[in-house]
C-alpha cells in the first residue's frame, strides 16, 4: 500500500511540473510566433497585409492569444447569401464565400477589394513560405540532432518526429 | 499618369508617318540618323528630330538598330541603355533619353538627343496605338476609362502602356457598366493566374471556386506551419543566446535572405549554402553555448529568455530586413564572440 501511494504522490509531482513546462512551453511558443509575425510583417516592404499583421501583432497581447472575429465572419456571410438570392447564381455565392474565407486568412484582407485581396494573397504565400523555410532550418540547425539543414527532406523527417526537451 | 506635353520645336510638315503619330502624342524622343547626328551633334535637338521624321519608318530602323545594342524596351523607370561604341560624339545620356521619350518633354536643353534612344519598334508601335486609343476615347467619351490599369486589349506591340485597352468583342454590350465589368474580370483573372502558379498542383484545377478552395489550403497548411515550427522552437534549449543569431541574420544571411524572397527563389537551399564557414561556425557556437551551459537553472534561463523577449517585442529593427523581429542587440552575459561577416 505504501508503495502505491508514493508512486502516486511522485506522479501527481511529476504531473505538475510537466503541466508548468507545457505552460511555459506554449507561453514561449507564442512568443515566438509573435515574433515571428512581427518579422514576417517587417520584411514585407510595407504591403498592407504586412502593415495589418504588424497591427494586429502589437495591439493583441500575445498572452491572449488572436482575436479571431468570428461574428463578422456570419455577417459576411448572411450578407453574402443575400446578394446571392439577387443574383439567383450558386456559382457566386460559393465564390463568395471562398473569398471571404480568404478574406479571414490574409492579415488586413477585410476592408480590400477582391482584386487587391489577390494581390496581397499572392505575396502573403510567398512571405509566408520563406518564413516557414527559415523556421524550418532554424530549429533543424538548433536541435542539435545532426540532422542535415540543407535537405529538405530530411528537414521534413526532423518535422515529424518533434524532439522533447530534458 | 503622364500626359504628354506638345513638342516644343516647330515640327516640319513632311507628312511622315511617324510624324502623324508623334504630333498628337507629343514629342517622343526619337533618335537621329548617326551620320546627321554625327555632324549636328548637340547643336540642334530639333535638326536630329527634324531629320528623323523625314525618313520613314524602316529606315529609321535600320538606322536605329545597330546603335541600340542592348537598349531595352522602354520600362517605366530609365532603363541602362549603353551608349553604342561608334558614335564619340554621342553624349551618352540614355537615362535623360528615356526619360524624355516617356514623358515626351523632348530634351531641348541637354545636348544629349542623338544618343541611342530605346529601338524605335516599340515606341513607334507604341505611339501609333495611344493616339488611335485616345481617339476613340475622345469619340466614346461616355466610356469614362482613363484610369492607369493593366492592359487588357488585344494589342501585341505594347510592353506597357499607360492606358488599359478594352477592346468590346463582337456581340458584347459596350456601355461602361459591362465594360468596367469585363475590365475587372480580366484583371481578377489575371491575378488568379499568379496565384496559381505559386500555389502548387493549382495548374490542372479549373474553375474559381476550387482553385480559391486550393489557395484557402495552401495558406492555412502554411500558417499552421509556421505555429508548429514557433512550437517547436520554443522546445529549443532556452539557454541559447539568440542575441548574436539576431545580428548574423540581419547582416549577412538575412540580406541575403530578403533578396532572395523576393526573388523568390527557394530559401533553404541558397541561405544555408550561402552562410558557409560563418554560419556554420557561428551555429556551433551557439550549441556549445548550450552544452556547457548550466542546466541546472533552467528557469533563470526562461525567465531572462521571457524578460528579453517582452523588452523588445515592440520594437521595430531599423536594420535590413530579418525575418525574426528580435532586437537583440545586447548580447548579455553569454559571450557570443562577434562575428565578421566577410
Amino acid at each position: 500500500m505504501d508503495t502505491h501511494v508514493a508512486i502516486l504522490d511522485v506522479d501527481g509531482q511529476e504531473g505538475m511540473e510537466r503541466r508548468q513546462q507545457q505552460l511555459v512551453l506554449r507561453e514561449r511558443g507564442r512568443r515566438i510566433k509573435a515574433a515571428a509575425e512581427l518579422g514576417l510583417a517587417r520584411s514585407s516592404r510595407g504591403r498592407q497585409w504586412g502593415r495589418a499583421l504588424g497591427r494586429r501583432t502589437l495591439v493583441v497581447s500575445p498572452e491572449d492569444g488572436e482575436v479571431t472575429s468570428s461574428s463578422t465572419t456570419v455577417g459576411k456571410r448572411q450578407a453574402a447569401q443575400k446578394k446571392a438570392t439577387s443574383l439567383e447564381d450558386e456559382e457566386e455565392v460559393v465564390v463568395e464565400e471562398k473569398v471571404a474565407l480568404l478574406r479571414q486568412l490574409v492579415p488586413g484582407g477585410e476592408d480590400m477589394a477582391v482584386e487587391g485581396l489577390l494581390e496581397e494573397t499572392a505575396d502573403y504565400i510567398e512571405a509566408l513560405k520563406a518564413q516557414v523555410g527559415v523556421m524550418r532550418a532554424l530549429a533543424c540547425l538548433l536541435s542539435g540532432s545532426g540532422l542535415d539543414a540543407l535537405m529538405p527532406e530530411k528537414a521534413a523527417a526532423g518535422l515529424l518526429t518533434p524532439e522533447k526537451p530534458h | 499618369m503622364r500626359h504628354p506635353s506638345p513638342p516644343q520645336q516647330e515640327l516640319p510638315t513632311t507628312g511622315g508617318e511617324i510624324q502623324a503619330a508623334l504630333i498628337p502624342a507629343g514629342a517622343a524622343g526619337p533618335a537621329a540618323p548617326a551620320s546627321s547626328a554625327a555632324g549636328r551633334g548637340g547643336g540642334g535637338s530639333g535638326g536630329s528630330f527634324t531629320a528623323l521624321l523625314g525618313l520613314p519608318t524602316s529606315q529609321a530602323m535600320e538606322l536605329l538598330l545597330p546603335r541600340a545594342t542592348g537598349a531595352p524596351p522602354p520600362p517605366p523607370a530609365p532603363a541602362s541603355a549603353p551608349a553604342p561604341a561608334p558614335a564619340p560624339t554621342f553624349p551618352s545620356d540614355p537615362h535623360l533619353v528615356d526619360r524624355a521619350a516617356r514623358f515626351s518633354a523632348f530634351a531641348s536643353a541637354s545636348p544629349s538627343p542623338p544618343s541611342p534612344p530605346p529601338p524605335p519598334a516599340p515606341p513607334a508601335g507604341k505611339r501609333k496605338p495611344d493616339p488611335a486609343d485616345r481617339a476613340s476615347k475622345g469619340k466614346s467619351a461616355k466610356k469614362g476609362k482613363t484610369a492607369e490599369e493593366k492592359p487588357a486589349g488585344g494589342d501585341g506591340e505594347d510592353e506597357k502602356p499607360a492606358y488599359v485597352h478594352v477592346r468590346a468583342r463582337r456581340g458584347q454590350a459596350t456601355d461602361s457598366h459591362s465594360l468596367a465589368e469585363r475590365a475587372r474580370r480580366e484583371k481578377i483573372n489575371a491575378r488568379m493566374e499568379l496565384l496559381k502558379e505559386l500555389v502548387p498542383g493549382c495548374s490542372k484545377v479549373s474553375g474559381t471556386a476550387l482553385v480559391l478552395d486550393e489557395i484557402i489550403n495552401h495558406v492555412q497548411s502554411l500558417q499552421r506551419q509556421v505555429e508548429y515550427l514557433s512550437m517547436r522552437l520554443a522546445a529549443v534549449n532556452p539557454r541559447v543566446d539568440f542575441g548574436g543569431l539576431d545580428s548574423f541574420l540581419t547582416t549577412e544571411c538575412g540580406r541575403i535572405a530578403g533578396l532572395n524572397c523576393k526573388n523568390g527563389i527557394d530559401l533553404e537551399q541558397v541561405t544555408w549554402s550561402e552562410m558557409g564557414v560563418h554560419g556554420a561556425r557561428h551555429l556551433m557556437q551557439l550549441q556549445q553555448q548550450f552544452w556547457h551551459g548550466d542546466l541546472a537553472h533552467p528557469h533563470q534561463a526562461a525567465s531572462q529568455w521571457e524578460k528579453r523577449v517582452d523588452g523588445h517585442l515592440p520594437v521595430f529593427s531599423s536594420s535590413s530586413p530579418s525575418l525574426f523581429g528580435y532586437d537583440l542587440t545586447s548580447s548579455g552575459k553569454i559571450a557570443c564572440n562577434s562575428i565578421t561577416p566577410s
